[in-house]
């Protein structure tokens, strides 16, 4: 065979990864990690389907997101459906369409991939694997904590340290916005300016739209809004919007519950972060570890999403994206557990499967060695008697000193 | 993180960075070496800071992979860039200003096709450009040398990027509309903007201070 019939069988689409067992061991254990800790605060599976309807799930998603899904026809009637491109969106369409009403809060984790179109040779993965929780009900500031206190555990758990959960408040600047008085088109800008941190652009939309120079300079420093606790006191100086000021109030809460529960040193400020703002309706954090240019996940509080779907309810979550959790952790230096042993099992077939099968029972990795196998430790079964095989020769072994070795 | 976290820097070669150096040496960054760079791509200073010296167009990857936590681009490298970068401080420095240009006393109305046609190096500013005007164009990409697109028939107009003016008009060519006028501006890694916010954040005003002295100068 040549090699370019080699590449080509070879080829998988950009943007996906193969893992095999070592690469494979390493993400189950982040996500049984991330799951265990999840589950232990009380949030219980949900499943997703893989595709949707597009017209449907599109109600809850921004624009770009809709434009970068892969879409399928549904033979049966011609509608489009799209490749699940974000969870929480179909995590608000189920629980909105749910009919026998559970009482709230509802507390619901995933675990799963999601999928969208990216530009060629721009480094980002199309399958993205994806850990997060929903909290929905609750729109008080004890849920918000709850759910940053949930993701910075989960993050501890898994043996990281170093690294903050930089939170915004979107009600802040929408306050500020709506008091400034602007056009939708000139109020959309200064969004997106603000989205970018771009200073000069902000103030010279500001001059344009007429906005007095004190005014401006107030508005122009949200951007750089950016450190601990103390970024509260400057933000009030800022505005008197009563609205403004009621955000930073909450975020102050926020901030104490986690202070209360021993996790406010992972706690940083940006209330200059904007970004989804139509998607986004309080509290907005990323989670940011040295040595990654790239946030390791995020969330927010997205109020106004269940109602797009036709019952309104409070709603906040988060999503980690656990190849760039295991980044990280390969960075920071954290040990993950390793698989336990493995044990290679040869003799005659019912000496062996018999020897195996009690391994198993007593929790080891057994095989029975198959032609030329040579993964594990050798163990030879001989009737009831088992033997450790090395390069030494061959020692009689019991599987209670196995269990204990292991 | 503290006020002293070490941070990398990627500026590209040429009168940018002649003209950015003073403004970062005012700051208090110690880029030595930088103003003769020769074949070399990575200067350390004594303080743990590094610049990088990369292609002008290449600064924004660099800075939105991490693998500097800021960097100084011209709003041309910008606006060709698919995502937005945070950006806060106008440096001042590189004035440019992107424009149609065309033949001498050939208006767009005046083409033999059907279609506009527009060669240029900057497809995603030109078609932002002519869309806003309700203009559907074909956009033909080129990598320079633009001017002779008009002169050969292959294009009606251009979308470049001009500073003063003299390769359009030995070309024959004048501009009919600015698009935008811009100087560079300095941008910064999402990530680092936050998790070494206490180094940057003064580094950040001191650049905006050093540019506004050195701008309201010139």
């Amino acid at each position: 065979m040549n090699r370019s019939t080699d590449l080509a069988r070879a080829m998988v689409p950009r943007g996906t990864v193969p893992f095999f067992p070592e690469l494979a061991a390493r993400k189950r254990t982040v996500e049984a990690r991330l799951w265990d800790t999840f589950s232990r605060w009380g949030y219980r599976e949900i499943i997703p389907p893989l595709f949707e309807y597009l017209d449907v799930l599109s109600q809850g998603l921004a624009p770009e997101t809709v434009a970068a899904g892969y879409k399928l026809e549904d033979r049966q009637d011609g509608r489009l459906m799209v490749l699940r491109p974000d969870v929480t969106a179909q995590v608000a369409r189920m629980a909105a369409a749910r009919r026998d009403n559970p009482a709230t809060p509802h507390r619901y984790a995933y675990q799963t991939g999601v999928f969208s179109h990216t530009d060629a040779h721009r480094g980002r993965p199309r399958e993205v694997f994806q850990a997060g929780v929903e909290l929905l009900g609750p729109g008080g500031y004890s849920a918000d904590a709850e759910v940053l206190a949930l993701l910075i555990t989960a993050l501890r758990d898994l043996g990281l340290d170093d690294f903050i959960v930089s939170t915004g408040q979107a009600r802040y600047f929408k306050a500020i916005l709506g008091d400034l008085g602007l056009s939708d088109g000139v109020g959309a800008e200064l969004t997106r300016a603000m989205g970018r941190k771009d200073v000069p652009s902000i103030r010279a939309i500001l001059a344009a739209a007429g906005v007095d120079a004190a005014k401006a300079d107030r508005v122009a420093r949200i951007p750089l809004l950016i450190g601990g606790r103390e970024v509260l006191e400057t933000a009030r100086g800022l505005t008197k919007c009563a609205d403004a000021l009621a955000a930073l109030d909450h975020l102050e809460k926020v901030a104490e519950a986690l202070d209360s529960c021993g996790l406010g040193r992972h706690l940083s400020m940006d209330l200059g972060e904007v970004r989804d703002m139509d998607y986004y309706t309080g509290v907005v954090f990323d989670v940011l570890a040295p040595g990654m240019g790239i946030e390791l996940g995020g969330g927010g509080r997205y109020d106004d999403l269940l109602g797009r779907f036709g019952h309104p309810m409070p709603a906040i979550g988060f999503a980690l994206d656990v190849e760039r959790v295991l980044e990280a952790i390969g960075r920071a230096g954290v040990p993950l557990a390793a698989e336990g042993p493995l044990f290679r099992v040869s003799g005659t077939l019912p000496d062996a499967h018999r020897a195996a099968a009690a391994l198993r029972a007593r929790g080891l990795n057994a095989v029975v060695a198959l032609k030329n196998d040579t993964g594990g430790t050798a163990l030879e079964a001989q009737g009831e008697r088992l033997f450790r095989v090395s390069a030494q020769g061959r020692q009689p072994v019991d599987v209670e000193t196995l269990v204990s070795e292991a | 993180m503290n006020t002293q976290t070490p941070i990398t820097v990627a500026l590209a070669k040429g009168k940018l960075l002649d003209d950015t150096l003073p403004l970062f040496v005012a700051a208090g960054l110690d880029p030595r070496g930088l103003d003769d760079p020769g074949r070399k791509l990575l200067f350390e200073s004594p303080n743990g800071d590094r610049f990088l010296v990369v292609r002008a167009a290449d600064v924004p990857v660099y800075v939105e992979h991490g693998g500097a936590d800021m960097g100084v681009a011209g709003l041309d490298v910008l606006a060709e860039y698919p995502d937005e970068l945070y950006q806060p401080v106008d440096m001042r420095v590189g004035y440019c200003r992107m424009s149609v240009a065309a033949q001498k006393g050939v208006g767009l109305d005046d083409r033999p096709g059907t279609r506009v046609r527009v060669a240029t190096k900057y497809p995603r500013v030109a078609e932002a450009h002519f869309l806003s005007k309700g203009l559907a164009v074909d956009i033909i990409k080129l990598y320079g040398s633009m001017e002779l697109a008009p002169l050969v028939g292959m294009a009606d107009c251009i979308v470049d990027l001009v500073s003063t003016g003299r390769t359009l008009k030995e070309n024959g060519l004048v501009e009919v509309e600015t698009i935008w006028e811009s100087t560079a501006r300095l941008v910064v890694n999402r990530a680092s903007m936050k998790l070494k916010h206490a180094r940057l954040a003064p580094l950040l005003a001191a650049l905006q201070r050093a540019a506004d002295e050195q701008g309201s100068r010139s």
